[in-house]
């Protein structure tokens, strides 16, 4: 997929910051969320707009009831000031839907008993495939489409 | 096509004291947010102390208003601002958008431009980026870093004079 190799260096950025969370610890743990709250926030209200060309599903309520098995409120989105455009939106696609991933290998760090319905929502089967295929035949139907959905992947990635 | 009837919504309403009879105000949360939240009723408690009447709802799937959040639109969202200000507060309003809740003002406001005659924004989140650029204008502007900058200048280029100072006015 040419649109991970074109974020690749945006994602290593994200991948090393939330590294650094020691997710056995209720307290470090819970900021870890509230960071993935505002951001997670402000994408998925940014993509209840912009009408992407493939399907996302939100999380915005998984994090919100881990956060409040915790403790803490939803705190006030970040802003994601991007234009609602379809192909712009699939890179936000792409960054938030891809996250399930690295959430599931989170997932397992995250202390007995701690809530963890946000990193252990995962894929449904076949699901990641699937959007890796439609991605792949945007960018082959689309010539302006890499771009473009590059320059929403590295906003969204920029949020973390 | 027509749309399955919106879930029964959660909502608070306080009126005017006697005698007030200024616009009902009326507050929009951010994305899956809540009336719960600190501005929500902090504008509550302000509006109990002067008299003035208000309104605070959760948007369908979200907080105590049934509905799944899975199966929401955003136009769902302004479909439930609507039905707040036509079953609810029955009169003129001021809607104070918060983050997503800015966006669905505008909505809102585009769809009852008599009943809502004030709009109050707390970082709100309205897509002013599209006016008048292609996309391809937009991603250049955009890895440039210069979109903001650029739509503004583009923008009150375009504009009156009238229309320029009431937008300086509300920034």
């Amino acid at each position: 997929m040419r649109l991970r190799a074109a974020t690749a260096a945006a994602h290593a950025r994200v991948d090393a910051r939330f590294g650094a969370y020691d997710l056995t610890d209720p307290d470090d743990y819970a900021r870890f969320l509230i960071q993935h709250a505002r951001a997670v926030g402000a994408a998925e209200a940014y993509l209840m707009r912009a009408q992407p060309t493939v399907a996302w599903r939100a999380r915005m309520p998984l994090i919100a009831a881990d956060l409040a098995a915790l403790g803490h409120g939803v705190p006030a989105a970040a802003m994601l000031d991007l234009p609602s455009a379809p192909n712009i939106a699939d890179g936000v696609v792409y960054v938030l839907e891809g996250s399930r991933l690295g959430g599931q290998l989170l997932s397992r760090q995250v202390g007995a008993g701690l809530p963890h319905a946000y990193l252990g929502a995962t894929h449904l089967p076949g699901e990641w495939r699937d959007l890796r295929q439609q991605f792949d035949a945007r960018d082959a139907a689309d010539a302006a489409w890499l771009a473009q959905a590059k320059a929403g992947a590295e906003a969204c990635f920029a949020l973390f | 096509m027509t749309r399955p009837p919106r879930p029964m919504l959660a909502f608070h309403h306080v009126e005017a004291r006697d005698g007030n009879t200024a616009p009902t105000v009326v507050f929009l949360p951010g994305y899956a947010s809540d009336m719960t939240g600190t501005k929500a009723t902090a504008l509550e408690a302000w509006a109990r102390a002067t008299g003035h009447a208000h309104i605070r709802f959760d948007y369908g799937g979200c907080g105590a208003s049934e509905g799944a959040f899975a199966d929401q639109t955003l136009a769902d969202w302004r479909d439930d601002v609507l039905a707040m200000i036509d079953q609810v507060a029955k009169g003129p309003v001021v809607l104070v958008g918060s983050s997503m809740g800015g966006w669905l003002m505008l909505l809102a406001a585009k769809a009852r431009p008599e009943t809502v005659v004030g709009l109050v924004g707390i970082a709100p989140a309205p897509d002013f980026t599209d006016w008048g650029f292609t996309t391809e204008e937009k991603v250049a502007l955009m890895s440039a870093g210069q979109l903001e900058r650029a739509t503004f200048a583009y923008l009150m280029a375009a504009m009156s004079d009238a229309e320029r100072d009431a937008i300086v006015k509300g920034l």
